[in-house]
């Protein structure tokens, strides 16, 4: 059986590991509760002195003194809840506190560090607060995906050509966060990415190219036009869907005939995109080939070439009810669909 | 003869507590596992700004379905809370399953809706669409209106409509985070082969709750309550949150998840023969993806992204947990196949064998040590320092994982009030073990011989609802969840 000293000891052993549980629950609660109200006056000073200053003395260096009296953390806090709300000449004037107060210092000394923590500490006050020039940049190329992207989220603001080839290679990161980030930088960053994008997507295919394709496609700048034709013969079929997306996007007459050859590409992704493309661009001199697109053994392809013929009007709705009559069950099916749909005619 | 049963209740008494010592052991380490998995989480979104993702373009759409049954009372409301959720690219489709009283009329009349008729693809089956209405004053809604076939069914429907990428799956009753799709959506723009993502859900009861948003978010008052929110916060902190590390989860609340609606168009949607759809989902796309490759991971965040009303009374509660337990029961068994080969990884090796052999048969295991205990002190097999062993093991250690789960809580997002309700949490923590976590064998032992009578009703769930700005907890009709 068992002895008193085993049941002792398990007891001894959760007793302890409840007192530790308890204390830390406690210990944390109280630490938290007595620093709060410790630091309450002087944090409502910093913001009200940082608001003040930002509203009402646009001209005048923000006042120093009561982010001084805070703790580095606690002047971060107050810093970082300013910078989401303001923008232009008044972020510039938060960045001059911060640089005063010693915060961007301490961001570019922890960029700098060999532990990668820190550097993703350092990048996110950088791109909180700005500023960071001298130590970001190389930041892009750090072997921690959690630190690029953090640099690529930074680099939205700066719209420098060495930055932007460097965001634009990173399209083709390993790390999902990475591209995403990049992606989003990029698009944010404008007019200023074209001219780079234009140079990278004549410099390379395949994925890397279709994850250029993309961004291309929400910046609808003209000259991405030859970027966009040269890729519609890629070997990589999302590279091509995209370049038929860029095309439909950028729209022009050079487009149709390249979009029309589309709709008998190998791949049904491909010809549903070129499809879509010529709705998007009201290409009713494609009617015909569309109509013939309705006998795609593709849903998805048959479904688009339907709604590129109806957003064509009355030719197209004609098209429709004369495929009522063809041999193809399923193009019939889609043309009833498509006939059906509401505003159309009876 | 009693020599051979004493004899044998040894045996048992030492089996159970062996039992004991690993389960108990096994959720150290989980707790553990959430602990790191809790740093790493809170260095990654350390003044990460949720504001750069709110105006990205580049963000993915994701489409929130929203099922309703007889819900005209309180549905225009929830619909208004949903539809001011923080996210870019928002759908919201919700699926009128057949209802027979005025859900679809409050819809139209509220929301200005217009019949369309949308080209769209029955990827998954489910009961016909009668209409589809789109509102031409909330852009992005979209209302179904189908024949009755239930939950899974008219999730079905929805994911057939959606446009999203992702697809969100809530309970109309479900009070939504205003910022939760914004933290809902990050496992899928940091990895690639994520499926399905679900965050923490916590109890409303005694929070004040107003506009669909909880206001003032409190602990529990009542035992029931508090007790549940205790079991909760273990459930979602320490079980799924650990389970990142240890293989990932099989389950995502049905209250609230997020999935890639191409995946879980590709695995079929969701089962409707079972009452653990969202369980028995997450485990088919886990499957899938060992068996035909792909993407197939399931991530938690810790993040609180929901609330949900809990049962303050034995009654309803017993019902829900009945029912809990019948869906945890259909999906082991419809997934039996994958126990212990190593060709389902993780999910055959680790998740699998945990919710058969601590999630599932714990029950049977507590009540086989409870009985056995009983008789063996009556006939003198064990003693009292055996006794006082058992109850260390099997409830003591329950205890301190629950006490540590609170200080996790303490330490990383405090999303009940101050220290003072996560104190009386504690306190609830240590007297769950005498009675409440009996009581909870029972029912869940009653689910267990429901399912092998094949017993599939929902049963009904009596709630409070939420009054503007009162605290949660007193009585209407609705749905349960699982946490």
């Amino acid at each position: 059986m068992v002895s008193t000293q085993l049941v002792l000891i398990a007891l001894a052993i959760e007793a302890v590991a409840l007192a530790v549980g308890l204390a830390l629950l406690a210990g944390h609660g109280g630490w938290l509760a007595v620093r709060e109200r410790r630091l309450a006056p002087r944090l409502a000073a910093a913001r009200a002195a940082i608001l003040t200053g930002l509203v009402e003395r646009p001209s005048q260096q923000l006042p120093l003194a009561p982010l001084e009296a805070l703790p580095f953390d606690e002047r971060l806090r107050v810093l970082g809840e300013a910078a989401a709300s303001v923008a232009g000449a008044q972020r510039s004037h938060l960045r001059g506190l911060a640089r005063r107060a010693g915060v961007l210092d301490r961001a570019g000394a922890l960029c700098r560090s060999r532990r990668w923590k820190r550097r993703l500490r350092g990048a996110r006050m950088h791109t909180l607060l700005g500023g960071g020039e001298a130590v970001m940049p190389a930041l892009l190329s750090d072997r921690r995906a959690e630190v690029r992207v953090e640099a690529a989220a930074w680099a939205a603001e700066h719209p420098e050509p060495e930055i932007v080839a460097r965001l634009l290679e990173l399209l083709g990161d390993p790390a999902a966060r990475c591209r995403f980030t990049v992606h989003d930088s990029l698009m944010r960053l404008g007019p200023a990415a074209v001219a780079p994008l234009v140079d990278f997507l004549a410099s390379v295919g395949g994925a890397r190219a279709a994850a250029g394709l993309q961004v291309a496609a929400s910046l609808r700048d003209p000259r991405l036009l030859d970027a966009a034709h040269r890729l519609l013969s890629d070997e990589d079929a999302e590279t091509r869907r995209r370049a038929v997306d860029l095309l439909g996007a950028l729209g022009g007459e050079r487009a149709l005939a390249a979009l029309t050859d589309r709709l008998s590409d190998p791949v049904a992704d491909v010809r549903a995109a070129a499809a879509r493309a010529l709705g998007q661009g009201q290409h009713w001199t494609a009617a015909a080939q569309l109509t013939a697109a309705l006998r795609d053994r593709s849903w998805d392809v048959r479904s688009a070439a339907g709604m590129a013929l109806r957003g064509l009007g009355a030719p197209g709705e004609l098209l429709l009810e004369r495929m009522l009559a063809d041999e193809d069950r399923f193009a019939v099916e889609m043309a009833r669909l498509m006939l059906d749909l509401p505003g159309a005619p009876a | 003869m009693i020599d051979a049963l004493r004899g044998f209740l040894v045996v048992e008494q030492w089996a159970v507590l062996a039992y004991f010592l690993a389960v108990n052991g096994f959720l150290v380490v989980v707790l553990v596992a959430s602990g790191l998995e809790m740093r790493s989480h809170l260095l990654e979104s350390w003044y990460e700004s949720r504001l750069r993702l709110l105006s990205s373009a580049a963000a993915p759409t994701i489409t929130l379905l929203a099922p309703a049954y007889n819900e005209a009372l309180t549905v225009s409301e929830s619909l208004r809370s949903l539809l001011t959720l923080r996210y870019p690219k928002l759908e919201v489709v919700v699926i009128n399953d057949g209802s027979t009283d005025e859900t679809l009329a409050v819809l139209r009349r509220d929301f200005d809706l217009v019949a369309v008729h949308p080209i769209f693809r029955r990827s998954v089956d489910s009961q016909p669409i009668r209409h589809i209405y789109r509102s031409t004053t909330s852009a992005g809604l979209v209302v179904v209106d189908k024949v009755n076939g239930g939950k899974a069914d008219a999730l079905n429907a929805g994911v057939n409509v959606a446009s999203g990428e992702l697809v969100c799956a809530i309970d109309a009753d479900t009070i939504i985070q205003s910022d939760a799709l914004l933290r809902m959506v990050r496992p899928f723009l940091n990895r690639d082969d994520v499926v399905a993502a679900g965050g923490t859900i916590r109890v409303v009861n005694g929070s004040r709750v107003s506009g669909g948003r909880v206001v003032e978010a409190r602990a529990p008052r009542g035992a029931l309550p508090a007790l549940q929110a205790v079991e909760y916060l273990r459930a979602f902190l320490t079980g799924r949150l650990g389970w990142n590390r240890l293989g990932g989860n099989l389950i995502i609340s049905g209250a609230f998840g997020l999935f890639r609606r191409d995946a879980m168009l590709a695995a079929g949607g969701y089962e409707h023969d079972t009452v653990g759809e969202d369980m028995e989902l997450v485990a088919r796309l886990r499957r899938r993806a060992y068996e035909q490759g792909g993407p197939g991971r399931v991530e938690f965040i810790p993040d609180p992204v929901a609330w949900t009303e809990v049962p303050d009374s034995l009654r309803v509660l017993g019902r829900q947990r009945d029912r809990w337990h019948r869906g945890l029961a259909d999906v082991m068994w419809r997934h039996r196949r994958v126990l212990g080969r190593p060709k389902y990884g993780s999910l055959g090796m680790v998740a699998y064998p945990y919710f058969l052999f601590v999630e599932l048969l714990a029950p049977v295991i507590e009540a086989l040590g409870l009985v056995g205990l009983a008789a063996g002190l009556a006939l003198g097999a064990v003693n009292w320092s055996f006794a006082a062993l058992f109850f260390a093991v099997a409830y003591g250690l329950g205890i301190v994982i629950s006490v540590f789960t609170i200080a996790l809580e303490e330490w990383s997002h405090r999303a009940y009030g101050g220290l003072r309700d996560r104190l009386r949490l504690t306190a609830w923590s240590l007297a769950e073990g005498a009675g409440y976590r009996q009581l909870t064998t029972v029912w869940r032992l009653r689910g267990l011989m429901r399912y092998a009578r094949r017993n599939k009703e929902w049963g009904v769930m009596t709630r409070t609802g939420f009054v503007a700005g009162d605290p949660v907890g007193g009585s209407a009709p609705s749905a349960p969840q699982r946490p």
